[in-house]
């Protein structure tokens, strides 16, 4: 047997070479196990699992427990220490990618070591307790979710925080820098969620907000003290995107840290803030409110299902290229359940699916019925609760960018989850029920239509990610009510985007089993 | 620019901070004692600082060191100590058991005493050698530690607790009275004299899983401190929990609030240092935060410099965490102002009951 097979050999025309072992020209011979085979090459970079070498082939990729490296450009394999470096969003650099690193080191027994020069430029080294050899470094630069970008395209970070996708000019740049499509699926993977959140001094008496008087005190119709985090921030980005172009607003004190809006508000009754659910502090939190009313909390189910309309998911980007083998495994740490409880305790609000009994739902059921009339008919209400009859709601929801079929990205990363766990086994034996819904504009007919394609299309992208599952061990069905269990008002753009969706239901098939 | 560097932070300050007697003339004491140390007599006592100065103090009892020069004694635990210099303890003569040991010790030297087959130890002041070493919980999940050990005499005495630890002297008889907050419910305490000699001692403390407790200690020079606003409160406000405003357990016990402890002794020379922020989390009155800052002095012997501490706070997996940290300390002409760090350690989230 041919044991060269083992070692993998990625062709790579980047001609980018790997910062974290930068390695100056020189020559190298590496030899499979074997002995069998002989590559002669300019090591170009080793990141504690891979060989990258420019050889008369071109650039290889070899992993390198394959092989033997023979040469004055071989590195020490044993004293390769990984660096890792995050730019990009406060919201996200200052407790959550922290506690993230503290809580990979603690779990892998490794040693723990902060060293500061402020607030926004630290870094953890992380080292192996017997020994006290150095295995990692992360470096840490706090500063806004647009500085994360450059710094990722710059290549001066390997992982940019962020709190909104990357604009179309970012993306533009990156295909420039050979950084490959910022845009892909891939390249985002959501860390966790958070939301904007109106906030109050607290014995104010508001304990709800409509959109409209929110947005009067933003432009100055009403004229408060008001408190907002500062413009090149990614909370303040997404205002804009979610609330109103940065150009209407009001002429607001600018704060650099979330902590701080909130405080402040706090300590000024009549004032007003727009802070994160992750950091509110002592300030009220106010439910918002639609147009028709509705109004909504932002609690960790409503911005797990994004039915809160203010909902920020927090996005680690890559780079186009492979990080060290411990930096691959802190992005697998990050989508554990460990993790998933660390940044729960943080204070932000992880994606572990929760199930929400119909009997908890009592408010969207009363909308509903508020709603009825002549487009959605008592008999399409009944026929919905018959079909959800004995199921729960599974908080994992996927929505839709504006008029088009794609999922947002906190979707696109549920896709991946729940099929994670239909492969996993973890819907064996239950039904689980896709139900598709619109928002009201346009008749009623033709939004149950467009509700039920949305839903059929879910199945087919989840049927495509979960390719190892048995989808005989489980039902997968999809259905679409349109527009008849509405979250939020369909006479504004907001309400009309939390109401298009599709929902997951999960029923235990009891009946089935024996 | 190095100051521009550390100023992006967002705060400097310049605020005189006071932190008490021992602080104000460490520098001044601790060049004593390096003079005491020089001769090779580590020996020091320990005298209520309500004797040394007037100034007014708070309510936890403070202990100011005073060098005080004995000459011609030794204290050791593997030597006879000889008779005592002291003349408040040759008034008289007394009939007392210790007294007559330690005539009799006098006498007959190499005479084995308790414990069997080790040399008879006994202090300078007549005292049996044996270390005692107790814990007794008290109000605000704190243990009140006594370390007896009359052969120790104004000595230096490292206690750990878990990965806590403060380095103190002892006073003239050689006892030690500290109180420390428990971080778990069964907390163990060991002291470590500078001879490699320990003690270890224990307590239950069923009310430490009620507090949440953050510390940050170092050794030496660099002055740092932790400051905790609790609920929303700013500088000098009655919410802003620091060395100069530490608080007392009692302020806990009632529900009131969280307090501080500063441990260790300042004077001595290479000591640990810790201060232990505490809130009675489980029993909070309503939903709040405690946002949780440490500032380091920019002296002119840490200006420019890498400093070291640790931190231990709560694991974001569960448990207590220990943490190395260095400080960057921004350039020399920023002396005197403090670097201040928000987010080192994590804020407090209260839940209501």
């Amino acid at each position: 047997m041919n044991r060269w097979h083992k070692i993998r050999l990625f062709g790579v025309t980047v001609g980018v070479a790997l910062w974290a072992w930068a390695a100056a020209a020189q020559d190298v011979v590496l030899t499979s196990r074997d002995g069998a085979i002989t590559l002669e090459g300019t090591l170009l970079s080793y990141d504690g699992e891979f060989f990258r070498i420019e050889s008369t082939y071109g650039a290889l990729t070899l992993d390198a427990q394959g092989v033997t490296c023979v040469g004055p450009g071989c590195p020490d394999l044993g004293a390769f220490i990984a660096d890792i470096r995050l730019s990009g969003a406060a919201t996200m650099g200052t407790v959550l990618m922290p506690a993230l690193v503290e809580s990979f080191g603690a779990t892998r027994g490794l040693r723990l070591r902060r060293a500061v020069t402020d607030d926004a430029h630290f870094r953890y080294e992380l080292s192996e307790s017997a020994g006290d050899r150095l295995v990692a470094r992360f470096h840490f630069r706090v500063s806004t979710t647009d500085e994360g970008f450059a710094d990722l395209l710059a290549e001066e970070a390997d992982l940019a925080m962020a709190l909104r996708e990357a604009r179309a000019d970012e993306v533009e740049r990156g295909q420039d820098a050979g950084l490959g499509d910022l845009s892909a699926p891939r390249r985002a993977r959501v860390v966790a969620l958070d939301g904007l959140v109106p906030v109050v001094a607290r014995g104010d008496g508001r304990r709800q907000i409509a959109v409209a008087d929110m947005v009067d005190l933003l432009t100055g119709a009403v004229d408060a003290p008001v408190y907002l985090r500062d413009a090149a921030s990614g909370v303040a980005q997404g205002m804009a995107q979610l609330l109103l172009p940065a150009d209407a607003m009001v002429q607001a004190t600018r704060l650099a840290d979330n902590a701080a809006v909130a405080d402040a508000v706090a300590r000024r009754p009549g004032s007003f803030g727009i802070a994160v659910f992750s950091e509110t502090g002592v300030a009220q939190a106010l439910d918002v409110a639609g147009v028709c009313g509705r109004p909504i909390a932002a609690s960790i189910e409503s911005l797990k299902t994004e039915d809160y309309p203010l909902a920020t998911p927090l996005l680690l980007y890559t780079p186009g290229r492979r990080l060290p083998l411990i930096g691959r495994e802190f992005l697998q740490f990050i989508g554990t359940p460990v993790a998933q409880a660390v940044i729960r305790r943080a204070g932000f609000v992880d994606q572990m699916p929760d199930r929400i009994p119909m009997a908890a739902q009592g408010r969207r059921l009363q909308n509903a019925v508020a709603a009825a009339g002549e487009e959605v008919t008592l008999a399409d209400l009944q026929d919905m609760l018959a079909a959800l009859d004995g199921a729960d709601r599974l908080t994992t929801t996927f929505r839709f960018r504006d008029g088009a079929t794609r999922m947002d990205a906190q979707s696109e990363g549920n896709i991946e989850r729940l099929a994670r766990d239909i492969e996993a086994g973890l819907h064996d034996g239950q039904e689980v029920v896709l139900v598709g819904f619109s928002d009201g504009q346009g008749p009623a007919a033709t939004n149950k239509q467009l509700s039920l394609r949305r839903a059929e299309a879910t199945r087919a992208a989840l049927r495509e990610e979960a390719t190892l599952a048995d989808f005989s061990r489980l039902k997968l069905s999809a259905t679409g009510f349109g527009e008849a269990l509405p979250i939020g008002c369909d006479e504004d753009a907001w309400g009309r985007k939390v109401n298009r969706r599709v929902e997951v239901w999960i029923r235990d098939r009891v009946t089935d089993q024996r | 620019m190095e100051k521009r560097k550390f100023s992006m932070a967002g705060t400097v300050f310049s605020l005189a901070i006071a932190t008490g007697f021992v602080m104000q003339n460490g520098d001044a004491i601790a060049s004593k004692l390096g003079m005491e140390h020089s001769n090779g007599i580590g020996v020091y006592t320990v005298q209520d600082i309500q004797s040394v100065s007037a100034s007014a103090l708070q309510t936890t009892p403070r202990l100011a060191v005073v060098p005080t020069r004995i000459p011609h004694v030794q204290v050791s635990s593997e030597t006879t100590a000889p008779l005592p210099q002291d003349p408040s303890a040759q008034q008289g003569f007394t009939t007392s058991a210790d007294s007559l040991a330690r005539r009799m010790s006098d006498v007959e030297p190499e005479l084995p005493k308790t414990p069997p087959g080790r040399h008879h130890q006994i202090s300078a002041f007549g005292l049996p050698c044996d270390v005692t070493f107790l814990a007794d919980p008290s109000a605000a999940a704190m243990v009140d530690l006594t370390l007896t050990a009359p052969c120790y005499a104004g000595s230096r005495v490292t206690i750990e607790h878990g990965d806590l630890k403060f380095t103190a002297v002892t006073d003239t008889v050689g006892t030690l009275s500290i109180s420390v907050p428990a971080l778990t419910a069964t907390a163990t305490f060991k002291a470590h004299f500078d001879n490699g000699a320990t003690a270890e001692t224990m307590a239950t403390v069923p009310g430490a899983d009620s507090f949440e407790r953050v510390a940050l200690q170092w050794q030496g020079v660099p002055a740092m401190h932790i400051h905790a606003f609790e609920n929303g409160s700013t500088y000098d406000e009655p919410g802003h929990v620091t060395a100069d405003a530490p608080r007392s357990p009692d302020f806990a016990q009632n529900r009131e609030g969280g307090f501080l402890t500063q441990l260790g002794n300042g004077a001595v020379p290479g000591g640990w240092l810790a201060e232990i922020y505490s809130y009675p989390a489980a029993n909070a009155r309503a939903a709040g935060i405690i946002r949780l800052n440490i500032e380091a002095e920019i002296s002119a012997q840490t200006c420019g410099r890498e400093v070291f501490a640790e931190t231990l706070q709560n694991s974001p997996v569960g448990g207590f965490q220990t943490a190395e940290l260095s400080l960057s300390m921004p350039g020399c002409d920023a002396i005197g102002d403090f670097l201040v760090l928000k987010h080192v350690l994590r804020d407090m989230k209260l839940a209501a009951k």
